[in-house]
C-alpha cells in the first residue's frame, strides 16, 4: 500500500501498476487517499486506515462502497470487484439501530 | 468567546465538510453551533438533517429531520424510515442522538439510557464524533432505508 493523502489527480500518471486500486475514503476524521493492491484483503485496508487517520485501533469498523458492505473482511478488493481504477468509499463505525 | 461546544464542533466540523466534499454531500454551517446536512439514500432522494450541537459533547447532538424549503424540522414527510436505526417514531435512535431520549423528546424510545452517559453507552460505540455520526447515517440511508415516513 502506498499513502498518498493528497488529491489522486497528483498522483495520476506516476508508474500505477495495473493492479493498483486507488482510494479516496470518507473516514470518522476525514478523507483517506492511498493505492492498494487489487489482490490485498478489505482487513489490511480497513487497519492502514485506522492508523493513517488516527482512529482508534480498539474501535471497529466497516468499509462500504455505496450499497455493498465490504465484508467479509479477509477478502481480496478484486472479489468486490474492485480493481484497477479509482474509488471512493466509506469507513463507517459499525452498529446500527438499537 | 467561543464556549467549548463551539470549539469542538469546529474541529469536528472541518473533518465532516471534507468528507462531504468527497462524497458530493452537501452542508452548511448555521451557526456556531449548528449545521445543515443533505444526505442520498439508496432511491436517489436527499434527505437534510438540521444538526444542533450546543452542550456537546456533555450531551449528544439533536439530529432533527429537516426541510430545507419549508425550514422545518421533524416533519414526517421529510423523515426517512427504515429499521430500528431510522424509527418509526421519526427519530434517529441512537445513544449518540438526543432526539432518541424520551426525557428529551417524547418521539424518543428510550428512557433506559442516561444522556449524560451517551458516550459510555455500549450501542455508541466508534460513534463518538460529528464525522462518524454522520458516516453511519449515510450509510443507514443506503442499507436500512425503506421510504419517506408519511406520503
Amino acid at each position: 500500500m502506498s499513502q498518498d493523502n493528497k488529491s489522486p489527480d497528483e498522483n495520476s500518471g506516476k508508474g500505477h501498476k495495473d493492479d493498483d486500486v486507488v482510494l479516496e475514503i470518507a473516514t470518522p476524521n476525514g478523507v483517506f487517499r492511498g493505492t492498494f493492491d487489487k489482490n490485498d484483503k478489505v482487513e489490511t485496508v480497513i487497519k492502514e486506515v485506522v492508523k493513517d487517520r488516527d482512529l482508534a485501533e480498539g474501535d471497529a469498523f466497516e468499509l462500504h462502497y455505496g450499497e455493498v458492505h465490504l465484508e467479509p473482511v479477509n477478502r481480496p478488493l478484486v472479489s468486490f470487484g474492485l480493481k484497477k481504477g479509482r474509488y471512493k468509499l466509506t469507513l463507517v463505525a459499525t452498529g446500527s439501530g438499537v | 468567546m467561543s464556549t467549548p461546544a463551539a470549539l469542538l464542533v469546529k474541529v469536528e466540523l472541518y473533518a465532516l465538510k471534507e468528507n462531504a466534499s468527497l462524497m458530493g454531500w452537501s452542508i452548511e454551517q448555521i451557526d456556531d453551533l449548528t449545521f445543515v446536512l443533505g444526505l442520498p439514500a439508496k432511491d436517489g432522494l436527499t434527505y437534510h438533517l438540521r444538526v444542533r450541537c450546543d452542550g456537546y459533547p456533555a450531551t449528544p447532538p439533536a439530529w432533527h429531520w429537516f426541510n430545507p424549503a419549508t425550514g422545518r424540522i421533524d416533519n414526517r414527510p421529510d423523515t426517512p424510515r427504515g429499521g430500528n436505526f431510522l424509527h418509526g417514531n421519526g427519530v434517529i435512535c441512537a445513544p449518540w442522538n438526543r432526539l432518541a431520549y424520551k426525557t428529551v423528546d417524547s418521539r424518543g424510545p428510550h428512557s433506559d439510557w442516561q444522556i449524560g452517559a451517551w458516550q459510555n453507552n455500549a450501542y455508541t460505540r466508534a460513534c463518538r464524533t460529528l464525522g462518524a455520526m454522520a458516516l453511519r447515517i449515510a450509510c443507514e440511508l443506503m442499507k436500512s432505508y425503506e421510504g419517506r415516513l408519511a406520503a
